[in-house]
């Protein structure tokens, strides 16, 4: 495991950076880092954490995984952000959205660099997707793109 | 339920409501959104609402449609939650900086209420067991935005002893016969050779809570049944275990006050301190309170 401040304050210019979060959000907000998932947590949680060892299932929200090839947002991370987010937002109408839970890809250029975008739909963001070369892949995971798929004919 | 009619005075009113459909009710998330924008949300599905006369947070909504299938629910901005479930959340009254423990806190409906009334800056322990059980806790956890929360999956009869709280939170396993109107096979009441099994493992949780609170913490027990075995019998039995006393719950709700006596065997006085909460009261599920204080 590298340094875990340095990949803590990585994870935050990352998302500075790609998402446009401001640094304030770090005032009430910390990461730790524990069995390949960046939590997010309330600062005063963090006392108790190093107590408990390795017996915790969840530690806040998960907020990033940390992949061999980098550091991947959830999309909870995503979503609890939710405002905070001004960048690399892709908004999504009612068929695209229906389309990317169903098949797991759409097609579609923007002007978006390559790498994980937010989701929008109706203005709320609703989760994580990877965008490359016109391709748009869900990145929400298994059991929520069911309880999204579930309630979609409700959607307008 | 018969075995009742004994200790519940208003008899027919509450028969009559637990014949009654559940109204649909909802808890507005505001770590999330504000009331005033979920109240623009409502008007945007076309619900009409009023909201509970004993919590800011609590509304009846009117609508034909499947409450748990809108954006919003999926989002986390609502959690669906019966008027009675809010009680024992309320009488624990926490506050910001404190540590908490929901001791059997699946599906996370009041922890994550604690979460929202502390602004999500106390720390909150949410245990329970069983894999599946776990699961949704997280998954409203994360839901809701609960940041505050860490999961772990002890028995809540071995809970480890090193770790102390300003609070505890038991809601118990039980019978749940209040949740008559959820599920009409309840009407009937259960099984006694279930009360008292069940009741064996809430006197041994109870004792476990009260272990792991500081001293002057304070527990709040509840069920969701109306068995007195499974109610004041416990705190009884505690009254006598511990070093505990049953504090008044300052709540302004309608609701019956503990019975002090049942079958022949009397309890503490003191049990009068605690509620019990009828589905005429809130028109709502029926269910039990009671808030001790660990003394010295």
């Amino acid at each position: 495991m590298p340094d875990s401040k340095k990949l803590v304050e990585e994870i935050k210019k990352y998302f500075e950076k790609r998402f446009g979060l401001s640094r304030k959000i770090w005032g009430h907000h910390i990461i730790i880092l524990r069995n390949e998932i960046g939590w997010l947590i309330n600062p005063q949680l963090y006392d108790w954490i190093f107590n408990i060892g390795n017996k915790a299932y969840s530690l806040g929200i998960p907020f990033v995984r940390l992949l061999p090839k980098g550091i991947k947002p959830t999309s909870w991370g995503l979503i609890f952000m939710g405002r905070e987010i001004t960048r690399n937002i892709i908004e999504l109408g009612l068929e695209d959205l229906r389309g990317l839970l169903y098949r797991g890809r759409i097609k579609g250029s923007r002007d978006i660099e390559t790498g994980y975008v937010a989701l929008g739909y109706n203005g709320e963001i609703i989760g994580c997707g990877f965008y490359k070369d016109g391709v748009l892949e869900n990145q929400i995971p298994k059991a929520r793109r069911k309880s999204l798929l579930e309630i979609l004919p409700q959607l307008k | 339920m018969e075995r009742y009619r004994q200790i519940i005075s208003d008899w027919d009113k509450f028969s009559y409501y637990c014949s009654q459909p559940l109204p649909k009710t909802l808890r507005v998330n505001t770590l999330k959104v504000s009331l005033d924008m979920m109240e623009k949300y409502f008007k945007k599905l076309g619900w009409s609402f009023k909201r509970f006369d004993f919590c800011l947070w609590g509304y009846e909504v009117q609508t034909g449609d499947e409450i748990s299938r809108t954006l919003e629910h999926w989002l986390g901005y609502y959690y669906i939650q019966e008027a009675t479930s809010f009680i024992s959340v309320l009488a624990l009254q926490p506050q910001p900086g404190e540590k908490i423990l929901d001791l059997c806190a699946a599906p996370g409906g009041k922890t994550t209420f604690i979460a929202q009334i502390v602004n999500n800056k106390a720390s909150i322990w949410a245990n329970d067991i069983g894999f599946r059980r776990i699961r949704a806790l997280m998954a409203n956890i994360y839901r809701m935005g609960a940041v505050s929360v860490i999961v772990t999956g002890y028995n809540g009869l071995s809970f480890p002893q090193k770790f102390k709280f300003d609070k505890v939170l038991l809601d118990a396993p039980c019978s749940g016969e209040g949740n008559m109107r959820k599920d009409p096979r309840r009407v009937k009441g259960a099984e006694l050779g279930f009360i008292n099994n069940i009741s064996g493992l809430q006197k041994g949780l109870i004792q476990r809570a009260i272990d792991v609170l500081n001293p002057g913490g304070i527990l709040v027990y509840s069920t969701c049944t109306l068995a007195p075995e499974e109610n004041e019998m416990v705190i009884d039995y505690v009254l006598r275990k511990r070093k505990v006393k049953v504090e008044d719950i300052d709540l302004n709700i309608p609701y019956s006050q503990g019975i002090t006596e049942w079958n022949g065997e009397k309890f503490h006085p003191d049990l009068a301190k605690t509620m019990r909460i009828y589905p005429h009261h809130l028109n709502s599920g029926g269910g039990y309170i009671a808030r001790l204080k660990k003394i010295g």
